[in-house]
């Protein structure tokens, strides 16, 4: 592809004898550098318990206000970019514009880091969207950007519509109920097993404690999580 | 009713629910295969006004024989592409034309892939044409859509319309993104109604619309002078092996050095293109060590906030000289400027950028002349290309003056 998926300018990618002779094919990245430089991935230097930025002690504060309202472990969320404004313009096409195909940018990125991670005997569960957006986006963000790997779809939403979370206030959402519930059928398979919960963006944790409730009053022995963006 | 999704990309359009959706149009909100539009039939009933055109001015005599020209298009409802050179007037040269439209009752739309263009032509025609209703659509502004006799737009809103102009101008065809674009393209036939008049403007044109012309596919015409009767500045080209070397020790390539402290012995600004964002930082810090230090300048690029104050400050004489990418290849207007090409024979300057900033020299009445410089490390096709359109178009525009002043003596006896 010649042109940068983003920007759509033509990707100019520096050419040199080297690469004339290493009998390597071309690059197949599909940013342009400038697009490609704008996303900051997350590596070192986090808190273990969200995959935010930062040298914690312990944990951050965020995650230690977790840990005060009685929740037993927290998620361990490793999260692969930080939420910049680059991410949240991608997301706003992606979403809330509905283009689908954009999901290929990050999908193979984040079966590679799942499979690397969480080897072997782990489920991975996606955060399911409400009735209304299903309808309205046709397809669910979080399965499109986990394609590759087999996911479990065991989570499914009771509420008919929700408010759009990033409109809300951090107070607001904390506040908001259980929206979560398990499919019938799936609850022998959750007793006991262990599950690595998907979602596109961790921002104030409250979603993704929500479905870790739902699946540990089903039985569930470990629960970690693992997100795009933080 | 149409199917927007083009079959080859079916693959990357395909939703889990197995039905497609139009990556092209997804700005302006997503169309999926179950989606139906629908067209409303065009009333056209515009009374014409008593005073249609309110433009005050005159056109010269060069512009007067175009404009005669574009008159009989109207009339004949052809299709016509008008290769008038950078600072012809083109605008002047349509109010004749867009008066017989509107005198007829047409509706009319005038589109231009690039906003900036838009932007200035709205408030032009608003005065040019007080009495008629006219609204802008672009991405950028807030104006709502209502039905007006001209429409002015860019070449993207036009897949909002089908069969809706009796006259459709479309300018600077040659530039991003309407160039080889075939959606855009296919937005501008079906906007147009099935007998109406297609104008193309450019200054520009390419291969694929010459090669239309000679096959007689085009009705076609010539504005070979600007509007104050000057001919276009040719080029003068220098290669220049090491520049790039140069400019990352921080120094200024000898030839360079020489044009640009010529050009602040005149007292002319200018301004230095490059090819890329990443050369404008070293080149500006290069230069800025060559010249005098109460010489003011910046840089310019696309994605620059403050590009629009800066081209200002420009125009009012604070900065004397910009350092700039392909950004300022068109639509800006400097007195008594000069421009400097460093590296032109990158791949970015194509013919048509060439000429286009060749064209940003000699504009004003005042001073109708300047110097041109491409600097690069070898001559390639692009840059022959572009200095010998510019020498094809001033042979043209030679003859025509001689005809011109040649026709003047005879009337007299």
């Amino acid at each position: 592809m010649k042109c940068c998926l983003l920007c759509q300018r033509r990707k100019y990618e520096p050419f040199s004898f080297a690469w004339l002779f290493s009998l390597q094919s071309e690059s197949d990245a599909l940013l342009c550098q400038l697009c490609q430089s704008a996303f900051t991935p997350l590596k070192e230097k986090i808190c273990t318990g969200c995959g935010r930025e930062g040298t914690y002690v312990n944990y951050c504060t965020d995650c230690q206000r977790w840990l005060q309202t009685g929740i037993s472990e927290l998620l361990y969320n490793r999260a692969l970019y930080r939420y910049n404004d680059a991410m949240k313009k991608y997301f706003e096409q992606f979403k809330f514009a509905g283009d689908y195909y954009l999901r290929i940018l990050f999908k193979r990125e984040l079966a590679r880091f799942l499979r690397q991670r969480y080897r072997q005997g782990w489920l991975f569960v996606p955060i399911p969207v409400t009735a209304e957006t299903a309808t309205k986006r046709c397809f669910n963000q979080v399965e499109g950007l986990f394609e590759n790997v087999t996911l479990h779809k065991v989570i499914y939403s009771k509420i008919k519509s929700k408010k759009q979370q990033s409109l809300l206030k951090r107070r607001a959402r904390l506040q908001t109920p259980q929206p979560f519930a398990i499919t019938s059928q799936d609850q022998s398979r959750l007793s006991g097993a262990k599950v690595v919960l998907v979602d596109d963006i961790y921002t104030t944790g409250r979603t993704l404690y929500h479905a870790r409730a739902v699946l540990k009053a089903a039985g569930v022995a470990q629960i970690r999580a693992v997100t795009l963006a933080r | 009713m149409q199917t927007l999704w083009t079959k080859n990309r079916q693959k990357t359009a395909l939703l889990p629910h197995g039905q497609y959706y139009c990556p092209r149009c997804l700005n302006f909100g997503r169309l999926t295969s179950l989606d139906t539009l629908y067209t409303i039939s065009e009333p056209n009933f515009f009374e014409p006004p008593k005073q249609i055109l309110t433009w005050k001015g005159q056109l010269s005599p060069y512009q007067q024989k175009t404009a005669k020209r574009l008159l009989q298009t109207i009339d004949q409802q052809e299709t016509f592409l008008l290769w008038a050179v950078t600072g012809a007037g083109k605008t002047e040269i349509l109010f004749p034309a867009l008066a017989r439209a509107f005198a007829q009752g047409k509706r009319v739309c005038l589109a231009s892939p690039r906003i900036d263009v838009c932007n200035e032509l709205y408030p032009r025609l608003m005065s040019a044409f007080s009495q008629i209703s006219l609204v802008l659509l672009h991405g950028q502004q807030q104006q709502k859509y209502r039905y007006t006799q001209l429409v002015i737009c860019t070449t993207h809103q036009l897949i909002r319309f089908v069969a809706a102009f009796d006259v459709l101008i479309v300018d600077e065809v040659d530039a991003f993104p309407f160039r080889n674009n075939a959606w855009l393209s296919y937005a501008v036939q079906t906007a147009r109604k099935k007998n109406s008049t297609l104008l193309l403007l450019t200054a520009t044109p390419t291969k694929q619309l010459l090669r239309q012309v000679h096959k007689g596919r085009l009705a076609f015409g010539y504005l070979p002078l600007r509007y104050h009767g000057y001919l276009l500045p040719q080029p003068q080209v220098f290669c220049e092996m090491a520049w790039k070397k140069k400019i990352a020790k921080g120094e200024v390539p000898a030839r360079l050095k020489r044009i640009l402290l010529t050009w602040i012995k005149q007292q002319k600004p200018f301004l230095v293109f490059v090819p890329r964002i990443t050369l404008l930082a070293p080149v500006y810090r290069a230069i800025c060590r060559v010249l005098p230090s109460k010489i003011q300048g910046t840089t310019v690029h696309a994605s620059d906030v403050q590009r629009s104050a800066k081209v200002a400050k420009m125009r009012l004489g604070e900065y004397h000289f910009l350092v700039t990418t392909t950004i300022l290849e068109r639509g800006v207007t400097f007195p008594r400027l000069n421009v400097v090409v460093l590296g032109a024979g990158d791949e970015i300057f194509m013919q048509s950028v060439l000429v286009q900033i060749a064209g940003r020299v000699g504009r004003s009445r005042a001073c109708p002349t300047g110097d041109v410089y491409f600097i690069c490390t070898m001559q390639n096709t692009e840059i022959k290309a572009a200095c010998k359109q510019i020498a094809f178009v001033n042979r043209k525009g030679r003859r025509m003056k001689n005809e011109m002043l040649s026709a003047l003596p005879k009337k007299k006896i």
